[in-house]
């Protein structure tokens, strides 16, 4: 047994000695120090036996006996298995190394997404992610997830409950967003309203403080509305936190420019190709004229990367264009900022009383000016300034 | 010359006696291993003289060795050893 797993790991032939006399090919090749083992004959001229990987190159290099024909009859062990794949190496390899490289490409968090997001979430959150590790190339096995829960949550607390979920190489994000309460009033704070806007007020109501102005007054921006003062007991002022909802009529306002013509541009079949490959701060040219020899061209570049984290592969393609005017169609055109301007002004809930267009005619464009006149919210609430230890009243 | 080896061999033959130590450790005589009738090992022999299935017959310093069996073959030989396996059936001093 011993035997045999050495025959395996050094390698052993089995021979084939043909000729007349044998027993001579034994006796000197076990003179020669050669370990012959399971020595049969098979025949009346011929013997096999096994020897060694080095005792076969010996009897094979070195004739020991003539008119004794020596040839291998039988190459086992490991050495021989692997001089038989010698060329195939690669290929023994290869499935190895793909296997590797895939289940590390698995392990790596290629996109992070958050779902049900606006954009400001979603800017937000992704920012909280990046610090905790959760962010492009990061390996999954460290992102703890219920760490990056908690961490988030404790940080931002307009976010009621989150959640990563890691499928795959993405990182989705699932959250809640909190419904703030609205502030509670400090009993030590004091406020006034004030104006927002230059308005026409059409309704006031002072849930808390005294109106200091009525339906169709005329004020302007920075004016006290609402005083968050009430007097008491004669003489004695009481400082209150003042409340209340004021609406005005206020005109709003939007100027755009229409061109009277516009450019068509359109692809000639000319184009021009600089491919660059730019890692981190250096950029290799792979072109050598940077100049275009027509003079209106459109620009579209491509960015791919060859190899994860690796340098990113650049091409600019500049296609040529030849350049034509076409008359705008002012009146539709007119007609869609106008509807557009209007929705924005419905949409922030405004009310819209009146409108108009002006069109100023400035040669090459035409400037439309949209007005409406809208009922909307005036008023904002601003702390007054009495000193710190102020308890309220006033003697 | 033959005399003078034998003399040696008497001398040798008697140290071993002396020395209280196995037979032909110091003149070098065959040691025949006998394993039932399946396996024989001969220790200091000088050289295979002929092999056959039928027969094996191995020169040794104090004379040769013949077996006589069926389907034998040798298990390993080595420059000290030979080991002989099959059925064997007789062993001999030629």
């Amino acid at each position: 047994m011993k035997l045999k797993v050495i025959d395996f790991l050094f390698g052993a032939c089995k021979i084939k000695a043909t000729g007349t006399f044998l027993e001579r090919i034994i006796n000197i090749a076990t003179q020669k120090g050669i370990f012959l083992r399971s020595i049969t004959t098979s025949g009346e001229k011929s013997i096999t036996f096994t020897v060694s990987r080095r005792g076969a190159e010996m009897l094979l290099n070195e004739p020991l006996c003539e008119g004794i024909e020596i040839e291998i009859v039988e190459k086992s062990g490991l050495p021989y298995i692997f001089s038989a794949r010698k060329g195939r190496r690669v290929a023994l390899f290869a499935p190895l190394l793909i296997m590797v490289f895939l289940f590390l490409s698995t392990q790596i968090i290629w996109h992070v997404n958050v779902i049900d997001a606006t954009r400001e979430e979603e800017e937000l959150i992704l920012a909280e992610l990046k610090k905790l590790g959760v962010k492009k190339g990061a390996f999954k096995f460290t992102i703890d997830q219920s760490h990056v829960k908690n961490r988030i949550l404790i940080d931002n607390p307009s976010l009621m409950w989150l959640w990563v979920d890691l499928k795959g190489a993405s990182a989705i994000v699932k959250f809640a967003p909190r419904d703030m309460a609205p502030p509670l009033y400090d009993e030590n704070e004091f406020y006034n309203v004030y104006s927002t806007r230059d308005a026409v007020i059409t309704k006031i109501t002072a849930t808390n403080g005294v109106a200091k102005v009525k339906v169709g007054d005329t004020v302007l921006k920075g004016q006290l509305l609402i005083e968050g003062t009430m007097p008491e007991d004669g003489e004695s002022i009481k400082y209150i936190h003042a409340t209340g909802e004021v609406l005005g009529s206020v005109w709003e306002e939007k100027t755009v420019i229409i061109p009277k013509k516009k450019e068509i541009r359109t692809p000639n079949g000319e184009k021009v190709e600089h491919l660059s490959i730019k890692f981190k701060n250096f950029l290799v040219k792979l072109y050598i004229n940077s100049s275009i020899s027509y003079p209106d061209y459109d620009i579209i570049e491509n960015n791919r990367i060859i190899v994860p984290f690796g340098p990113l592969f650049t091409k600019k393609e500049y296609i040529a264009v030849d350049v034509t005017y076409e008359e705008n169609n002012i009146p539709l055109m007119q007609k869609a900022y106008e509807s557009e301007f209007y929705a924005s002004l419905t949409d922030k809930g405004y009310s819209i009383n009146y409108k108009e267009s002006l069109i100023n005619d400035k040669g090459d464009s035409v400037h439309l000016t949209m007005r409406a006149l809208c009922e909307e919210p005036v008023a904002t609430e601003r702390r007054m300034n009495l000193g710190e230890n102020y308890s309220g009243t006033d003697n | 010359m033959a005399e003078t080896k034998k003399k040696a061999k008497g001398l040798l033959s008697r140290a071993e006696g002396v020395l209280d130590v196995a037979q032909g450790t110091l003149n070098n005589l065959p040691n025949i291993t006998l394993y039932g009738t399946s396996l024989v090992e001969i220790d200091n022999f000088r050289s295979l003289l002929d092999f056959s299935e039928g027969s094996v017959r191995v020169n040794t310093t104090d004379g040769i060795v013949r077996l006589d069996g069926i389907a034998l073959h040798l298990a390993y030989m080595t420059d000290e050893s030979i080991a002989v396996k099959g059925s064997i059936k007789n062993l001999s001093f030629e």
